[in-house]
């Protein structure tokens, strides 16, 4: 699919996959309206955007708040026109331990994670609806394919975007409008590094991850995960009944240093 | 009435709450878990019903709390009161459950945030509540009530979905690091139950649907056996676990074949 001229709004656009991200769709042509709570890595890549050439907008807003999100997409769309493609990248994780639950951090990962996209899509979908076109891609991981220890709110609340999404998707795809669910694995973020546990293998580059993301929404897939060796593992844990996944999972977990599982 | 053989039930004497006790699957299993010689923290709600079923469970030990689970701190009070009443919690059963259909064309935000509020956040707030005293004797089981229609996102039911999705999810995160500490987590996955819930759904033929009764049946086997999940009933778990393992473009097209066939209105 061509996006020459496109429009599309960029949530958690400062940092991550989401920064990325942004000079990849600029070089198809896409018109980038950027949001992120960050105003200075807005002002930052949108700097670096314009210096290629690279038509662009910005709007602060806090993805938890939902008038804020209204309010700057209202603007980004006055600047740029309607928006085609919502790229919904802004989340935060957060570690869950038996022994301290951490109940704010994980009202906090949710609303970010998961209220966060569904702010995102109700201030774009009324105008996609009306077009009849558009194009939402939500960065939902591998980590919410099934629980993962330490991970308890995380994985809770990237699951339950993936399951939103699949369920808006059948509706929505009928009225012209596709929905695409990114699962990525392991990326080299900010998100990743504020993590407690960190990954047992290695990293994948945000640049990396970004072509990834580029490739989903060109070829409008509906799920796209990657990178194919951790997505394969996830896949087979999938098959996993209960109690074998407990003990594989208990085993992984047992090795990490300097937390009680 | 059957009664139920004392010395063999594991279930006699144990503290149980649960949370949405005056609801359609948690009237009949308050009443089944009392039958069963339990004692009973009963959170609900609405004071009145609460009241009434405290009345229909006379000669049974309760402490009746009305509270709502997506208030954090009325649930640790209302958890500590139960407590002070019955001592220690061994089981927790978290069945408050809120299902509203989400119009795909419009998701309703107020609606999604309750349901995440009722069936995620809430049942993270009542299992921080007694999680410390479970951790404390090494002991307890943490039940939750999900839904078959967590096992794969069905078209018209987004926000229920991503709710029921993401509390067993969050439990199965912790299960393994539970159960090291000696607490059991149990999931059961409820298929369609005749319930005020479920009378609401806009299908066009009639769908078979189990008794609350028939339901509070099979979840109390699941919390005796200590089973890590269940699903029933088997046909209806069966469709999901298929469902479940389809590639995304299939399931797309059989939703969409699905919804003309077997839902009214325009989903």
């Amino acid at each position: 699919m061509k996006l020459q001229d496109h429009v599309a709004v960029v949530t958690g656009a400062a940092s991550g996959i989401g920064r990325a991200l942004c000079p990849l769709l600029a070089r198809e042509g896409v018109r980038l309206g950027l949001l992120d709570r960050n105003a200075e890595g807005l002002a930052s890549l949108a700097e670096e955007l314009r210096a290629v050439g690279a038509a662009c907008a910005t709007a602060t807003a806090d993805v938890r708040d939902r008038g804020a999100v209204h309010a700057a997409v209202t603007t980004l769309a006055g600047q740029l026109g309607p928006v085609d493609i919502l790229v919904a990248c802004a989340g935060i994780t957060g570690t869950t331990l038996v022994d301290d639950l951490d109940v704010e951090g994980t009202e906090a990962i949710l609303r970010v994670n998961l209220l966060g996209v569904a702010h995102a899509i109700d201030a774009v979908l009324p105008g996609m609806l009306e077009r009849r076109r558009g194009q939402i891609i939500a960065l939902s991981s591998l980590a919410g394919c099934r629980g993962m220890p330490f991970s308890a709110a995380y994985s809770a609340s990237k699951a339950g975007l993936a399951a939103y999404l699949e369920s808006l998707r059948p509706a929505l795809r009928r009225r012209g409008i596709g929905v695409t669910t990114v699962l990525p694995g392991f990326v080299r973020t900010p998100l990743m590094q504020s993590a407690a546990v960190q990954p047992p293998v290695p990293l994948m580059e945000p640049g990396a991850a970004a072509r990834h993301v580029l490739k989903a929404i060109l070829r409008r897939r509906r799920v796209y995960s990657f990178p194919w060796d951790t997505s394969l593992a996830v896949r087979l844990l999938c098959w996993l009944p209960a109690g074998v996944y407990d003990w594989v999972m208990a085993r992984g977990a047992a090795r990490i240093p300097n937390l009680r599982y | 009435m059957a009664t139920v053989a004392g010395a063999m039930d594991t279930l006699h004497g144990k503290v149980v709450v649960v949370t949405g006790a005056t609801g359609g699957i948690g009237r009949a299993l308050v009443r089944a878990l009392a039958e069963h010689g339990c004692r009973l923290g009963l959170l609900a709600r609405t004071p009145e019903k609460l009241a009434k079923l405290a009345v229909e469970l006379r000669g049974t030990v309760l402490s009746a709390q009305p509270v709502d689970v997506r208030d954090r701190a009325a649930v640790a009070d209302a958890v500590a009161a139960v407590e002070r009443t019955l001592g220690p919690v061994d089981v927790l059963i978290h069945n408050a459950g809120v299902g509203r259909l989400t119009d795909a064309r419009s998701p309703n935000l107020d609606d999604l945030i309750e349901m995440l509020g009722v069936n995620y956040l809430g049942g993270v707030y009542v299992l921080a509540a007694v999680l410390p005293s479970m951790l404390a004797r090494g002991g307890g089981q943490i039940v939750a009530v999900s839904s078959l229609g967590a096992r794969r996102a069905l078209p018209w039911c987004a926000g229920y979905a991503a709710s029921k999705v993401a509390f067993a999810t969050y439990l199965e995160s912790l299960r393994p690091a539970l159960r090291r500490r000696g607490i059991r987590v149990t999931t059961v996955y409820p298929g369609f139950v005749r319930t005020a819930m479920s009378e609401v759904l806009p299908l066009r033929f009639p769908m078979p649907m189990m008794r609350p009764e028939a339901a509070a049946r099979r979840i109390i086997r699941a919390i005796s056996k200590g089973r890590r999940e269940a699903a029933f009933p088997w046909y209806q778990a069966a469709v999901m676990s298929v469902l479940r393992r389809l590639p995304a473009w299939a399931y797309d097209h059989l939703m969409a074949a699905a919804g003309r066939w077997g839902i009214r209105g325009d989903y």
